[in-house]
């Protein structure tokens, strides 16, 4: 044993010897403690004289492929190792272990080359040829591009419209921290994809992201890998989805709403029917009190108060899913605003509200359709009334006057509960409401939200929990220049025919016009139209299925004494004599058709000077 | 709303013509007015409302909307242009009620559906009225 060990220290001094002045580290230890026996000169200047054991100096990540290392050192009597350690300076340092043992087992020498400088000026070189290659090669593009080192989780580079599309200065955007970018929820996707994309070499997400002084917006993300050596970098291509995404939901919520409207009409209709009769018995019960104990009167009572209740849903629901095209004509807004006024009288006046009304006399008309905003004007009403049951003040202020030469400003202002601030964001929801369950279902505001846009009038709001709730809506009133055209605006023309494809060529003439179109895709449906609705001049398809023009000819008689014109299908002529009568009256006007957009403006236009002229209408 | 309020009588001698579909609404409906009164008839399709109106006189037509073949408002029409004096109330679960009060409407008002019976005979005494 004595022999061998002096043998080993011989040994190991030679190796001293050799290693002194080698510009790498070079340490040795003992293969079992990891003492450190030796070190030479670059050894002691990197880790310095004090350094005790050699796993000290590994970074503590590293630890568990140090103990790997060291099971292949005692086991093959050589092994290698990267990992990173840290310098007397506390530096890290990227380094390489390349360890022997040394002859008896029991020390082993090691040299720890630094390789970060190196690896560093592999990945730069490397990095520097994909940055140039990225800003070439995407400096036009219309998608969001990126450069990304998944090694270092860092965006090298961004293409100049990634800074467009999400808001920022082409600057500010090379600082944003990834969590400026994406919301929590997807930075954890995100992170899944980056697993796969490793694994993988591709990954895709779509997922949502702040985008700078913009609400949050959907991409498509695509990454590919382009190079796994020395650095894995990515190519990520973003591609913004943000209007497809809402084309999306919009036309989801309109089938949704289209199919509530057909299933609400007929369910409407059932349960009315039902409640009327229960309504009926009831009051005939009713009726009978002399007859009923007391308490039994009562419970009737209560069933009466509920059966309302019920109706009052129905009624809701109707509203929400039932929406007329907009009948615009030009009315005053005060008499809209005095005929709501009057319908919530009752109303008013059992709440002990005080309803005060500042109109600016003389306000110009308008151009809406008059029952619509009534609409409007009962929802945003009731909805102060009840927002005030509670409150101390009980004051409705509705105020209207003129901005500006084509602006009309109507204020509704409350000094109800409010709106709390988490309520504010979806308040045109529907199904949102603050009113307490039973007394709302939270569609009135998204009614009149809908009705305003259908009116084209802007409709804004502000509010303070205990204050009270301001609505503004503004009219904007059409420029002079549109009143200069020489067709008076407001005209309502019937288009009847039961084929789509001729009206759209018309459709900019009659707009250019400022001709209200009504379409009727039948007969029938025209009459209807007639008995409900003002119109000007009818325009009739001949050939119509299964009612014929010349039967709606004879219908509209009765009906209708302004300036009609029959359009008749020269391709498919109605058949003459025999079949029916199809002699056209003498005050009907003719237009053969399919036709030119001309012929067709040259006629309405023929027709409306009727109008103008005065003739009997 | 109170019953004491509403004479039993109130609609004494007024001929009324009711139409719906709805053979239980129609009977309790008749039955509630004959109670107050009124000399009631009732039809339960379109046309045979247009011939009963044609063959009687009555002074007000209490007219459902909704009806398979010839609805209300088609109804209505029809009568309207035989005789131009009759009053047609429209009895409507639809929510945009004001259309019937409109000048080119064959109605001469129109009750909401869920009808309450004890604003009943106000209504219809202030159609014939009017």
């Amino acid at each position: 044993m004595a022999h061998g060990k002096d043998e080993s220290k011989e040994f190991v001094n030679h190796f001293i010897n050799l290693f002194k002045d080698s510009p790498d580290s070079a340490v040795i230890f003992d293969a079992t403690s990891n003492e450190i026996l030796h070190g030479n000169n670059t050894f002691q200047t990197v880790f310095g004289t004090a350094a005790k054991n050699i796993k000290d100096l590994v970074a503590k990540d590293d630890l568990t492929a140090f103990d790997v290392f060291k099971e292949e050192l005692e086991k093959k009597s050589q092994a290698m190792f990267n990992g990173r350690v840290t310098t007397a300076a506390g530096a890290p340092l990227d380094a390489m272990f390349r360890a022997y043992l040394l002859k008896g087992k029991k020390e082993a020498i090691s040299f720890i080359i630094d390789v970060s400088s190196e690896a560093r000026k592999r990945e730069e070189e490397s990095q520097k040829k994909w940055i140039d290659h990225f800003e070439r090669l995407f400096a036009n593009s219309k998608d969001i591009m990126n450069l990304f080192s998944m090694t270092q989780r860092k965006i090298l580079r961004w293409n100049p419209q990634a800074a467009i599309a999400m808001g920022y200065s082409k600057d500010e955007l090379s600082n944003v921290p990834i969590e400026k970018i994406y919301p929590p929820e997807e930075l954890l996707k995100l992170g899944a994809s980056f697993q796969r994309l490793a694994a993988e070499g591709f990954s895709e997400e779509k997922l949502k992201i702040y985008r700078k002084g913009k609400d949050l917006g959907d991409i498509w993300i695509r990454s590919f890998v382009i190079q796994y050596e020395p650095e894995v970098l990515c190519l990520v291509h973003t591609i913004d989805i943000t209007e497809e995404k809402e084309r999306e939901r919009v036309l989801l919520k309109e089938t949704r709403l289209a199919a509530l409207g057909e299933a609400s009409a007929s369910l409407a209709h059932e349960i009315n029917n039902s409640l009327q009769s229960i309504q009926f018995n009831l009051y005939l019960l009713k009726e009978e009190k002399a007859r009923l104990p007391d308490d039994c009167f009562k419970r009737l009572e209560k069933i009466e108060m509920n059966v309302t209740h019920i109706g009052s849903v129905v009624r809701n629901i109707q509203n929400y899913t039932h929406f007329s095209r907009a009948g615009k004509t030009n009315v005053f807004l005060s008499s809209i605003i005095e005929s709501a006024k009057q319908i919530l009288e009752g109303y008013v006046a059992n709440r002990q509200i005080d309803l005060v009304c500042d109109i600016e006399q003389n306000l110009p008309p308008i151009s809406v359709d008059p029952n619509q905003i009534q609409q409007i004007l009962l929802i945003l009403m009731k909805n102060a009334i009840q927002s005030m049951i509670s409150t101390p003040l009980r004051k409705l202020l509705v105020s209207a006057h003129r901005e500006g030469d084509s602006k009309i400003i109507l204020k509704l202002t409350d000094t109800g509960s409010g709106i709390p601030p988490e309520v504010k964001k979806n308040l045109f929801e529907s199904f949102v409401t603050t009113k307490p369950i039973g007394v709302g279902l939270g569609l009135g505001l998204s009614v009149a939200k809908k009705l305003a846009v259908a009116n084209k009038l802007d409709m804004t709001f502000t509010s303070e929990v205990g204050l009270g709730t301001e609505f503004v809506l503004t009219f904007t009133m059409e420029s002079p220049e549109a009143g200069k055209e020489e067709a008076p605006a407001g005209f309502v023309l019937l288009y009847v025919d039961d084929k789509d494809s001729l009206f759209p060529s018309f459709e900019s003439f009659l707009a250019s016009k400022h001709i209200t179109v009504i379409r009727s895709q039948s007969a029938k449906e025209a009459v209807k139209t007639l008995v409900n609705n003002h119109v000007d001049l009818v325009m009739c398809a001949e050939n119509m299925y299964p009612v014929s023009g010349h039967a709606f000819l004879k219908e509209a008689a009765n009906l209708f004494s302004g300036p009609i014109c029959l359009m008749r299908d020269v391709n498919n002529p109605m058949p003459t004599g025999g079949a029916g009568p199809t002699e056209i009256p003498k005050n009907v006007d003719t237009l053969d058709y399919p036709c030119e957009v001309e012929n067709f403006s040259n006629k309405v236009n023929e027709m409306m000077a009727k109008i103008k002229v005065g003739e009997p209408v | 709303m109170n019953s004491q309020n509403t004479p039993r009588s109130d609609l004494n001698g007024v001929n009324i013509l009711i139409v719906d579909d709805s053979d239980e609404l129609r009977e309790i409906l008749e039955f509630i007015l004959k109670s107050k009164g009124a000399n009631v008839d009732s039809a339960r399709d379109g046309i045979e409302a247009i011939n009963k109106a044609q063959a009687s006189k009555y002074d007000i037509i209490l007219m459902d909307m909704r009806m398979p073949g010839l609805d209300g408002n088609d109804t209505a029409i029809k009568i309207r242009t035989k005789s131009e004096d009759i009053k047609i109330i429209a009895l409507t679960g639809d929510v945009d009620g004001e259309k019937f009060l409109r000048k080119e409407s064959p109605f001469n008002a129109y009750i909401a559906k869920p009808i309450d019976p004890a604003n009943l005979s106000v209504s219809i005494r202030k159609t014939i009225g009017s």
